[in-house]
Parts: structure tokens; C-alpha cells; sequence
């Protein structure tokens, strides 16, 4: 089922549809929630608790939903609960997402919010119909057959387009590349 | 099922350091336990029925029950099923209801379902001049053309749509299906009308008395409500593991629980668990029939979509090829072992091992356009199929399950049967190899696929074909 079929589903009240929506968004939203809580002390937890909240809202406000734009608005949701929920958690809100201040957590930790919120920026900064194909695939869990078809291209071309877009990432990542 | 991000941290991070994944279903917990214990929350959705609801109009009520007279010239059986489709004839409505409005008469012209799936056919009329150019109009058929979905209760209200599409003039429904597949009949076509085959998901989550289907060109008051019969289904519990089928992401297969199948004249809906999540693995199932041969999942099904579970289960459903008349099926059969369609005690079966899943080597593309070829001699050994070769007249005859093909270098007509039929891509000769296009798995009944390199990061796509007789 597309987007546009699912949020139509949600807003009539159908649970089924809502779990649906929590298996292919939450790698998205989680993401984005991410970028905002690294640089904080924020625990799993938290991130659960803000995801949860974000699908919480989706139910709440389907009905007022561009069904075409359910990306857009999940990531700007995300982004506001995973702001309110700094407010909770340290009385210094860091005003953008590269604060350079942030609470001491485990080391490791840290690394992966980090690298969880700067991979998921550098696909957002990728160009069409590569974001699009990223984020589909990636972060929505989308067979790769169906993003293909709906980008109009064929499947080589996508699985091509996804191999020249890791090496990208990974050279732009693991190196140190410019911030995205 | 795995999730894809997994792959994309690995080979962007390959030092090793895991993926902080959220898990989806830690999420749809929280979320689902914050719905149940919230009774405002669970309320909600029924105040947006509510204040959306349609009272539909004396005359919309008039058109939804009257059944107008219609010649009906497509029967849904033989839209979607091939053969011999009189075991289920006896369960086809074809009273034909019809709406209109000005511009459209939408008519469900036939229809059957099980408890699965709905199956219809669509016509629709233009009434006008106007409307006849909207119907042949490049954006006709969009998303939002049909709004079709199950409901218990026939005069349950319609919710205002969400809008009109400003391209294509259509009403956005604010219900529709889980899933619909939409087929245009275009032998059926006329000047002003245009005919239409829509299988339609039913909800298993919801009680399916009635569908509710519209035309969405005309307006929420033209919806028809057409009563459902399903056919009668039985399911087998089987809660047994065993081998799985390869996929195109996992050319080992692996092992698969099977919970259980279902089975109508129309559908097999198979409910499974996966052993290891990472792993995408289909079923592999055999038909045992009441005269003691043994049928393929190729032989007899088309896959019709899956749902994945965070919780590691899945549902795959299927559309049967042919009406199966279930009293000629004497049981499934799962890991040689066959579970009777009477309830009675499972049982030990042998089944040959060429019926199961097996890889051939990739071959070059035929033409630029086309896909990989197939080794046709190695296909035919694999199948424990005749095969011989003329190499004078560059021609091979090979025969397999009653379908005898004859193919020549350089020619794309086949003879199947001793009937001509067109090849997308003449065969030809690789390295000594007769390679052919993946289209005879059609006339044989096979199931072909190519494997995909979903590991190395390489510019290798694709690894083997996938071969399920």
C-alpha cells in the first residue's frame, strides 16, 4: 500500500494501518529524532518515548495529513518532540542541531548517535532521485522493486544508483568529508 | 525481515560498529499500549467517522439497490482464472448493480470473493460527449479512480472525500482497500465505455459483509453497496518448521515455520515465522491431489503480496492459477510431510527432488533490451525433462509436465505444442550453450528469477536464476 492509501486508512481509524505505519516509518523517524538527541544525554529510552509520541500524533492527526506529504510531516513532528524532550532533560537547550556543547555519555554511544544523525543528513543532502531512493529503500524499508517502479526506472539502474550512492557516503563519512 | 538500513550502515561504516536501529516493533507496543489505555485516544478515530459521515440521499439509496438490467459480457472467473472455472460458478454474483450520475454509469458487472480477496469486474459508460474524452483521458485511470473496500454494515456512512485531484478531476476517497490490483479488459473497450478487473484485499481485521465501490469521478452519494458470499475456506494448522524456498534476496532459502494454510477455490493464504529475520525466505509447498499426483506452488499459484511483522512473522498470499475444486485436494504437503484437507492425521509423503527449488548460471542478455538468458539444456536437466539437439538445424525439442517446445537459433517462434508462438528475444548460441529469454518459464510453468548481489559492494547485481518447477 502507498502513502497516500495508508494515511487514507489511518484517518478511517484502522489500527491495522497504523502498525503498518510504524514498520515502515520508523527507521525514518527515529533517524531524524536522532540528529536532534545526539548531542545530549538522551538514553534509548528517551528515543523510543519521542518515536512512540511521533505515531501518537500520526493517529491523533490523519485526517489533517497531505497524504502526499506524510514524509515531510513525520520528520518535522520528529523534530519537534525530539526538541521538547531536550527541554526535559538538560536545562541548557542546545539552539540548533551542531551544538557544540553536549552532555558526557558512553563513549560509544555517543559515536553512534553521531554517525546515526550525520549518515542520515548526508542522505537528505543527496540530489534526486537518489534522496528519494535512500530514503525509501533505507530508511523506509521499501522493496527496492517498488521505489524503482514508482522513480520510473528499472531495477539495475536503481540497485547502480545505490552502489554509487554508499561509495559516496562512505567516502564522505569515513574520511572526514565536509560536514552536509 | 531484515532491515534495510542495517545494509546501508555496514558498507558506509564497514569498521564494524553496529546500527542503532529502532526496532518497530518495541514501537508499535508503546504505541499500541498507550492507545489501549488511553479511551480518549481510541475515540478519536470514531469522532472522525462521525463528523465526517455521509447521509446518503433518497436517491443514492435508490441507485445503490436497484439492480438495473445490464448485459453482463465479462465473467470475473475467466478474468482472473484460467481453465476450467465451473467449480465456482455457482458462487459469482452477476445481479449487476449500477449507479449514475450525469456524466458515468459505473457498474459492477460480476463479482466473487472468498475471505480474502474480492474479485470484480468494472464497467463504466460515458453519458456524454464530455465524459467520453475524460474516460479515454491520459489521467483516467489514477489511484483514486475506484474506491472500493469492505464494510459490515451496507449503510455504513461514506466519509467526505479529501478533495478533488486538480489534474484529473477526480474525488479523493478518504477510504479505500488495503490493497487493490487494477487491469483494464481491453478486448471489452468500446467508444464510450471501458471495462476494468479490480481484485480487492479484505481486511482480515474487519468483518466483510458488504463492499462498498465507487466509481470516483462521480460523487461519495453513487456508492454502490454490494453484498459479499465468500466462499467457503478450510485451513490446515501445520506449526511445523521446515525448508524454504529461495528469493530473490537469498538464493541459500533456509528454514521456515509454517503456522498454518488456508485454502479457498480462489486463494492460498499461508501464514509463517521466520526463523532467522535476516533471511528472507518464502514457503514450499506441494498440492497432493485426490488422484495421488503431486502439484507444484508454480504449477498452481500466482503470489499475490506478503506482509512482514516485526514480530518475525509473515502472511503470503496467493492467487490460485485455476479455480481448485478443494474436493479434489486431498492434502498440503510441507517437508515431505502431507496434511489432509479432512483433519486427519499428517502423514509421511515422498517427493522427487527435482519438484524443488534450483540455480542456474546467468547467461548474456539476448538483444540490449532484454534480461539475462537461461541455459536451456541445463534447465532441462535440472527438470529431469527429454531433451534433444539438432545441431544442423540449430533447433532443440524439449519436453516437460505435457508441453513439448521447440526452439531454433536465431528465430523467435517457438512451436509449443506444434503452436507458433512469439519469443520476446530469438535463442542463440553462447559459448557452444543454448541461451533463451526467460520467457519460456511461462509455457512450462516455472517459476524463474534472478538472484540480486544484495552483499558485496560490487558491481555484480546479480548472482544465479532461481528455478521452482
Amino acid at each position: 500500500m502507498n502513502d497516500e492509501a495508508l494515511i487514507r486508512r489511518l484517518a478511517a481509524g484502522s489500527r491495522t494501518a497504523l502498525n503498518q505505519a510504524v514498520d515502515r516509518f520508523t527507521p525514518y523517524v527515529s533517524a531524524v529524532a536522532w540528529r536532534v538527541l545526539a548531542p545530549s544525554a538522551a538514553t534509548r529510552e528517551d528515543l523510543e518515548e519521542v518515536v512512540a509520541d511521533v505515531f501518537l500524533a500520526l493517529w491523533s492527526h490523519a485526517m489533517d495529513i497531505d497524504p502526499g506529504r506524510v514524509r515531510t510531516w513525520l520528520g518535522a513532528v520528529a523534530k519537534n518532540k525530539a526538541v521538547d524532550r531536550l527541554r526535559t532533560l538538560s536545562p541548557t537547550l542546545p539552539l540548533c542541531e551542531n551544538a557544540a556543547d553536549r552532555s558526557p555519555g558512553p563513549e560509544e554511544e555517543t559515536l553512534l548517535r553521531e554517525r546515526a544523525a550525520r549518515l542520515l543528513a548526508a542522505v537528505e543532502a543527496l540530489e534526486e532521485p537518489d534522496r528519494t531512493l535512500f530514503l525509501r529503500h533505507y530508511y523506509a524499508n521499501e522493496k527496492l522493486k517498488d521505489v524503482a517502479r514508482d522513480l520510473g526506472m528499472n531495477q539495475a539502474t536503481a540497485r547502480t544508483r545505490l552502489h554509487r550512492g554508499r561509495r559516496l557516503l562512505r567516502e564522505q563519512l569515513m574520511k572526514g568529508g565536509d560536514e552536509p | 525481515m531484515r532491515q534495510h538500513l542495517d545494509q546501508l550502515w555496514r558498507q558506509v561504516y564497514p569498521d564494524g560498529t553496529p546500527c542503532p536501529t529502532v526496532r518497530p516493533g518495541d514501537i508499535r507496543s508503546r504505541v499500541n499500549a498507550a492507545l489501549d489505555a488511553a479511551p480518549s485516544e481510541r475515540r478519536q478515530p470514531m469522532r472522525h467517522k462521525t463528523r465526517f459521515a455521509a447521509i446518503l440521499t433518497a436517491a443514492a439509496v435508490a441507485l445503490g439497490s436497484t439492480a438495473l438490467a445490464v448485459t453482463v459480457q465479462w465473467d470475473v472467473l475467466d478474468a482472473f482464472f484460467r481453465g476450467d472455472t465451473s467449480p465456482a460458478e455457482t458462487l459469482v454474483d452477476r445481479q449487476a448493480p449500477s449507479a449514475n450520475d450525469e456524466n458515468y454509469t459505473f457498474t459492477v458487472e460480476s463479482s466473487v470473493s472468498d475471505g480474502d480477496t474480492a474479485y470484480l469486474v468494472v464497467r463504466v459508460d460515458a453519458l456524454t460527449e464530455d465524459a467520453a474524452v475524460q474516460l479515454y483521458s491520459k489521467y483516467f485511470l489514477n489511484m483514486d479512480t475506484f474506491s472500493v473496500y469492505p464494510v459490515a454494515d451496507p449503510e455504513e456512512p461514506i466519509p467526505e472525500d479529501l478533495g478533488v485531484d486538480e489534474q484529473t478531476g477526480c474525488n479523493i476517497p478518504a477510504r479505500n482497500a488495503m490493497s487493490m490490483g487494477v487491469r483494464e479488459i481491453k478486448q471489452a473497450a468500446t467508444q464510450t465505455s471501458r471495462t476494468w478487473q479490480l481484485d480487492v484485499s479484505l481486511d482480515s481485521n474487519e468483518a466483510a459483509n458488504y463492499l462498498h465501490a465507487r466509481l470516483c469521478y462521480m460523487n461519495r452519494a453513487c456508492t454502490i453497496a454490494l453484498p459479499l458470499s465468500p466462499a467457503e475456506s478450510v485451513t490446515l494448522d501445520i506449526g511445523a518448521s521446515g525448508p524454504g524456498s529461495p528469493t530473490s534476496e537469498n538464493a541459500q532459502g533456509g528454514t521456515i515455520t509454517l503456522e498454518s494454510v488456508t485454502l479457498s477455490p480462489f486463494t492460498c493464504q499461508i501464514a509463517a515465522r521466520h526463523e532467522d529475520g535476516n533471511k528472507e525466505v518464502d514457503p514450499l509447498i506441494f498440492f497432493l491431489l485426490e488422484d495421488g499426483t503431486l502439484r507444484t506452488s508454480g504449477q498452481l499459484l500466482f503470489h499475490s503480496k506478503t506482509s512482514y511483522h516485526s514480530d518475525g512473522t509473515a502472511d503470503y498470499s496467493y492467487q490460485f492459477q485455476e479455480v481448485l475444486d478443494l474436493s479434489q485436494l486431498s492434502a498440503v504437503v510441507f517437508d515431505g510431510t502431507a496434511y489432509p484437507l479432512d483433519g486427519g492425521a499428517a502423514y509421511g509423503v515422498e517427493v522427487d527432488s527435482r519438484l524443488y527449488p534450483f540455480q542456474l548460471p546467468l547467461m548474456d542478455r539476448l538483444s540490449e533490451d532484454s534480461g539475462l538468458a537461461l541455459p536451456l539444456e541445463a534447465l532441462y536437466e535440472a527438470l529431469g525433462a527429454s531433451y534433444t539437439w539438432d545441431g544442423e538445424a540449430q533447433t532443440a525439442v524439449c519436453s516437460y509436465r505435457g508441453v513439448t517446445l521447440e526452439l531454433t537459433v536465431g528465430s523467435r517462434t517457438a512451436l509449443v505444442n506444434g503452436v507458433p508462438v512469439a519469443l520476446e528475444d530469438a535463442p542463440a548460441l553462447q559459448n557452444g550453450i543454448l541461451a533463451v529469454g526467460n520467457d519460456i518459464s511461462d509455457f512450462l510453468g516455472l517459476n524463474t528469477f534472478v538472484v540480486y548481489n544484495t552483499e558485496e559492494d560490487s558491481f555484480l547485481d546479480y548472482l544465479c536464476w532461481i528455478v521452482i518447477p
